[in-house]
């Protein structure tokens, strides 16, 4: 294959089985439950067999994490009833870090712990760490995806760090 | 002494500064004991999150949309529902169970019948498939 060929949009059915894990670890992550990350997964992969989406040739993961994420705030806005709530990005929301005590962190906190703080994350931030740590994507690729500038990318990173932090070590 | 570097941090301990931003960090760093803490602290949340394990699909994928869920006054829901329990009927080989309904049964079938590991295009994806909504 030569890198300039233009690539195909991929066949659903094989990303599914050589991506599925992926796709559907990202969207458990994002979710936060297996109903709906089932459900968004599926909206994936059903975007991907209808064409929906355009396929830049590149890493397969990043393009499955955009529409992942684009699905899933689609979805996040849908349900979102209440226009006066505060938006993630109010800083009054965001507590700030604990005083670093929190070196035996790592060692005592379980899986569990940390999905049940990812999910109480605000979902612009989750979408950024998630994108980041749990999908491996570079701060560019975030930037891109979500359509905001690096600078956001940095900021709900690091924020949305803050806040676990501070859920994690909360006695 | 330079500003501390609040939410630069955890650029900096993804590698995600450009190496200007990179080396004025590093710089900073070498002289200020709280940011120090804070990239640790920064670090460790971080490697939390990586760590955290695959996460396996309880049913097999396929490609169709979420099961569309009846809302009040929503006609096309309901015409969905409907048209989703009439397929599921017709896919189940009309299962009357006067409690559950040949929906919940079909689902529950397809779930205690489906291995975790199973090829996920070769079980479900035959009688998914036809099922088809327009959104
Ligand atoms: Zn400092």
């Amino acid at each position: 294959m030569t890198e300039a060929e233009e690539q195909p949009v991929p066949d659903w059915e094989e990303v599914a089985r050589t991506y599925g894990r992926f796709l559907y670890t990202v969207a458990y992550r994002l979710a936060g439950n297996h109903e709906d990350a089932q459900d968004l997964a599926q909206e994936v992969l059903l975007r991907v067999r209808r064409g929906l989406e355009t396929y830049k040739p590149g890493s397969m993961e990043g393009w499955l994490s955009r529409i992942t994420t684009n699905v899933f705030l689609d979805e996040v806005r849908r349900r979102r009833r209440r226009p006066t709530d505060a938006l993630p990005d109010d800083p009054d929301r965001v507590v700030p870090p604990a005083p670093a005590a929190d070196v035996a962190l790592a060692e005592q906190t379980l899986p569990e712990d940390v999905q049940a703080a990812l999910a109480a994350l605000p979902d612009e931030f989750r979408v950024a760490v998630v994108l980041c740590d749990v999908a491996g994507r570079s701060y560019q690729e975030i930037s891109e995806s979500l359509g905001v500038p690096l600078g956001t990318v940095r900021s709900r990173i690091h924020r949305g760090r803050a806040i676990l932090r501070e859920q994690l070590t909360r006695p | 002494m330079s500003e501390h570097l609040g939410e630069a941090l955890s650029a900096l301990v993804d590698g995600q500064l450009s190496s200007d931003e990179e080396i004025a960090a590093l710089d900073h760093l070498a002289g200020c004991e709280a940011c120090a803490a804070e990239m640790a602290a920064t670090t460790a949340v971080r490697d939390l999150v990586r760590s955290l394990p695959p996460v396996e699909p309880l049913r097999p994928l396929v490609a169709v949309p979420a099961h569309p869920q009846p809302r009040p006054g929503r006609l096309a829901g309901v015409l969905a529902a409907a048209a989703a329990s009439v397929a599921m009927l017709l896919l189940s080989g009309v299962q009357q169970d006067a409690g559950t309904g040949p929906q919940v049964a079909q689902l529950v079938q397809v779930h205690t019948t489906s291995p975790v590991n199973a090829d996920p295009m070769s079980q479900v994806a035959p009688a998914a498939l036809p099922v088809s909504f327009t959104r």
